[in-house]
């Protein structure tokens, strides 16, 4: 039997490995997708979706506009209804402290051209009614939207597929081919495909897939939980998160937010309880805590929630990097091997932009802007030896 | 909030296999907790009556066993929390429970995971209509509600469950009729004439089937429900030896009611939650949590686990290990008796012959590949969210290639239920289309909660319930 050849092969189908593999093919490359488990079902089905600008990258605000722009034309150009949902984001304050940073983030963000505002609780309940209570404040950002993340990918999938994406989920790479120092093919248990790109899109599994290729990459997994209730009438009208503390993801997050099929999708992690050991090979648990934590917060916020009924909940691993900045482009000593990798927990707010970055790429354009800030090169070889 | 439950037995699920093991743990002087979900002890199995006092005259066998069982259990000194639920399991077999709303934690220093399995289900057109119920639910009908769920009841699917409920549903005066998928072979009847201490059970159940005018139809599969507001007729079909549906044979059966079940599935989530290890035997009910059978020990240290969640295997295989579950449970915290190990050695013989015996049951009523034949295109496959089979078939043809991959595009199992109604039916088909195993196929993950908890109960704020 022939080998099938393949101008591009993309590892990892979640939601940053669907959007490139679209991209690719959109921009004239013959591509095969492949994910060792579900398509989308990794980090990217236990994440919550949210596509914003508001308090999430001090650096990035050009790159998540543009990227918020793209989301909002996406059903449209992918034919597609995958419920996105410009709800607008709302982050409580709840410590005097973080008023400050809760007004730090909204001058950053004016100066962008970005709408904003800080809340007193009587407009906070202006915008959401049921959100009794005691906050002190809260920022509202009124463009932010959330999509629901399985159909996000499953869009982008379909659409790449009629472009001739091949796509094969269940099929774990399980061998990277090189002569001379250039990508020559890949194995996925009996399937072997000749292609001369790469694109490492496994998120926590990233470091794993570059080593195959005898490369390391400095990502690690983070254990990211959730629950969700069963459907009940719309009670919780835009995504409400807890502002930034003092000391960032590390001081702990709350996101909640009201999925279109009624039901309510929170989680709640507080100090310290972000970094894990487990990988997520090892642990798909649940923690204890965290379920008390989130539900606490939840039922702090909306305390007429205390009679909706928990149903269901999913643990994932979000790729982090040292920096918390993505890792997109080539690999340095492996032409022709790319990462699209890092999210962080925020890949839904990138990801169609980091698809047309390494679509230029794979189509011939070398220098590419954008890209710049994201190389993995910018570690050194040290510290990608070093993960 | 109230405090922690601390134990040395925890036991979750009281049917044969969680009663049999509180008797046994109890007896060699550990302390016992059983925990379960209904108000009177005994499972599916020994399904008491809803009626206060002593049992009626009409009460089957299986009733006064499981009622003597929960006494004998409840004298020894065995504490049951009835109404209860076990909604999480955390490390170090911490249980979370939702006791009638109020929430109590329990710390058990050995734990017996017995929490049985529930009937297996394939979507068929009609199948929503008011009148069709799952075979387990017409029983709980006739026996904790004293309900008959209909006066013409045609009562279908796979497995002896059957003529168990077929009995209830006679004795209560309805007009029933069994109709069996499985043919049975010589070789099977051959196997079975090997186990004559089994011949009495089920002559004695086939007489008073007989005797009520019950009739009994071996291989032929209900095709589809009809009726405009509720239930009026079945259409079945026979089938041949493999399964498959003979042409020419259609018949249509006046009923208002329709029980029907393939068998049971295991209900592994909490063994799951606890990290337990299974294998896949859909015969035996699809995962089933590896034990070691001398023991009940499973890949986790100090949780053991017995009766139908090791495989289905019925009532009496269920009941001996239980016995050796509870016993090796209490041993190992130390707990022993003068009699402890030829308890448990004359459980292990009694285990492996009921073992053989509920293999030939197994293998007879394995259900047929054609069942997922069964739904048509529009045919709604997950009640609780209204998914077709039409909108399965798209998500597998766009790459979901696993009951958890089409659960995600299509929201199939991801409603109130969680998939205990319609995961079966999915698995298959997606296994039939993509030509997987159903071990592959079959892999929606347990999570908390195992039963939908209140937020209040979690918060630990709800005042207990008065019942």
């Amino acid at each position: 039997m022939s080998t099938p050849a393949f101008d591009a092969v993309v590892v990892g189908a979640g939601i940053v490995g669907c959007a490139t593999a679209y991209e690719l093919a959109r921009a004239g490359l013959s591509v095969a997708l492949l994910d060792k488990g579900d398509i989308g079902g990794a980090v990217t089905g236990g994440s919550l979706a949210c596509v914003g600008t508001h308090m999430i990258s001090r650096d990035e605000i050009p790159l998540l506009m543009r990227s918020c722009q793209r989301w909002s034309g996406l059903e449209n150009e992918l034919d597609f209804d995958f419920e996105y949902n410009a709800c607008g984001q709302m982050r409580f304050v709840r410590a005097p402290a973080d008023l400050e940073v809760a007004r730090g983030w909204l001058a950053l963000e004016a100066g962008f051209g970005l709408e904003g505002a800080l809340l007193d609780p009587a407009a906070v309940r202006g915008i959401a009614p049921a959100l009794r209570g005691p906050v002190l404040a809260a920022t509202w950002s009124p463009r932010d939207a959330t999509v629901n993340p399985f159909l996000a990918c499953r869009a982008f999938v379909e659409a790449a597929q009629r472009l001739g994406c091949r796509v094969h989920p269940g099929t774990g790479v399980t061998a990277i081919h090189t002569q001379a120092g250039r990508i020559t093919g890949v194995t996925a248990g009996a399937l072997r495909i000749a292609t001369k790109y790469i694109v490492n899109a496994a998120g926590p599994w990233a470091d794993a897939v570059a080593r195959l290729a005898g490369c390391a990459l400095p990502i690690a997994p983070r254990k990211a939980q959730c629950l969700a209730t069963t459907a009940v009438a719309p009670i919780i009208p835009c995504v409400v998160g807890a502002c930034e503390s003092a000391g960032g993801v590390e001081a702990g997050y709350t996101q909640i937010q009201q999925a279109a099929h009624g039901q309510i999708l929170f989680n709640t992690v507080l100090a310290g309880g972000v970094r894990t050991e487990a990988r997520p090979e090892d642990d798909l648990a649940v923690d204890r805590q965290f379920v008390l934590d989130s539900v606490e917060t939840l039922l702090w916020l909306f305390p007429d929630l205390r009679n909706v009924t928990l149903l269901r909940s999913w643990c994932a691993y979000e790729a982090v990097t040292p920096d918390d900045h993505f890792l997109i482009g080539p690999v340095d000593g492996v032409d022709g091997l790319l990462v699209a990798a890092g999210d962080g927990g925020t890949g839904f707010n990138r990801a169609p932009m980091i698809g047309e970055m390494i679509a230029q790429w794979a189509s011939g354009n070398r220098a590419v802007p954008a890209m710049t800030p994201y190389l993995p090169s910018r570690f050194g070889t040290e510290a990608r030896v070093a993960a | 909030m109230s405090g922690l439950h601390e134990v040395d037995v925890a036991i979750v699920g009281a049917g044969p296999a969680g009663l049999a093991a509180a008797i046994a743990a109890r007896s060699l002087g550990a302390s016992v907790l059983v925990i379960d979900e209904y108000s009177a002890a005994g499972g599916q199995y020994h399904r008491q009556s809803a009626r206060p006092g002593p049992p009626a005259s009409d009460a089957t066998q299986a009733e006064r066993q499981g009622r003597a069982l929960a006494s004998r259990a409840r004298e020894a000194g065995v504490a049951f929390w009835a109404d209860a639920y076990v909604w999480a399991a955390f490390a170090n077999a911490m249980l979370a429970v939702d006791q009638a709303g109020m929430r109590r934690d329990v710390r058990a220093r050995s734990l017996v995971v017995s929490t049985g399995a529930h009937d297996r289900v394939m979507p068929f057109p009609g199948w929503t209509l008011p009148g069709v119920m799952t075979v387990g639910a017409a029983q709980a009908l006739v026996k904790a509600h004293a309900v008959v769920p209909g006066q013409r009841i045609v009562v279908a699917g796979s497995g002896p469950f059957l003529l168990v409920v077929a009995e209830g549903l006679a004795k209560a005066g309805a007009a029933v009729e069994i109709l069996e998928a499985a043919r049975f072979r010589a070789s099977v009847l051959a196997t079975f004439l090997r186990f004559p201490n089994r011949w009495g059970e089920l002559l004695g159940l086939l007489r008073t089937l007989r005797a009520r005018g019950v009739g009994l139809t071996l291989g032929r599969v209900v095709m589809r429900a009809e009726g405009q507001d509720g239930l009026q007729g079945v259409v079945s079909q026979a089938v041949d030896a493999r399964g498959t549906p003979i042409a020419g044979t259609v018949l249509r059966h006046d009923a208002d009611a329709l029980a029907i079940a393939y068998g049971f599935r295991t209900q592994v989530d909490l063994a799951r939650m606890l990290g337990c290890r299974t294998r896949y035997d859909d015969a035996a009910g699809g995962h089933a949590v590896i034990v070691d059978a001398d023991t009940g020990r499973t890949s986790q240290a100090e949780i053991y686990a017995a009766g139908e969640v090791t495989g289905v295997g019925g009532h009496e295989v269920a009941a001996l290990e239980g016995t050796i579950a509870g016993l090796s449970a209490a041993m190992s915290l130390g707990y022993t008796s003068p009699a402890a190990l030829s308890r448990l050695a004359a459980a292990r013989r009694g285990r492996a012959k009921a073992q053989r015996f509920a293999d030939v049951v197994a293998a007879t009523f394995a259900p047929s590949r054609d069942l997922a034949l069964l739904p048509a295109a529009e045919t709604i496959v997950c009640r609780c969210e209204g998914v077709t089979r039409d909108s399965i078939d798209r998500a597998i043809a766009a790459g979901a290639t696993t009951a958890s991959a089409v659960k995600r595009w299509t929201r199939c199992g991801m409603g109130r239920c969680q998939g205990r109604m319609c995961g079966w039916g999915l698995a298959r088909l997606v296994a039939a289309r993509t030509h997987s195993p159903m071990a592959l196929a079959d892999n929606l993950t347990a999570r908390l909660p195992l039963k939908p908890v209140s937020l209040g109960t979690i918060a630990g704020s709800n005042p207990p319930l008065v019942k």
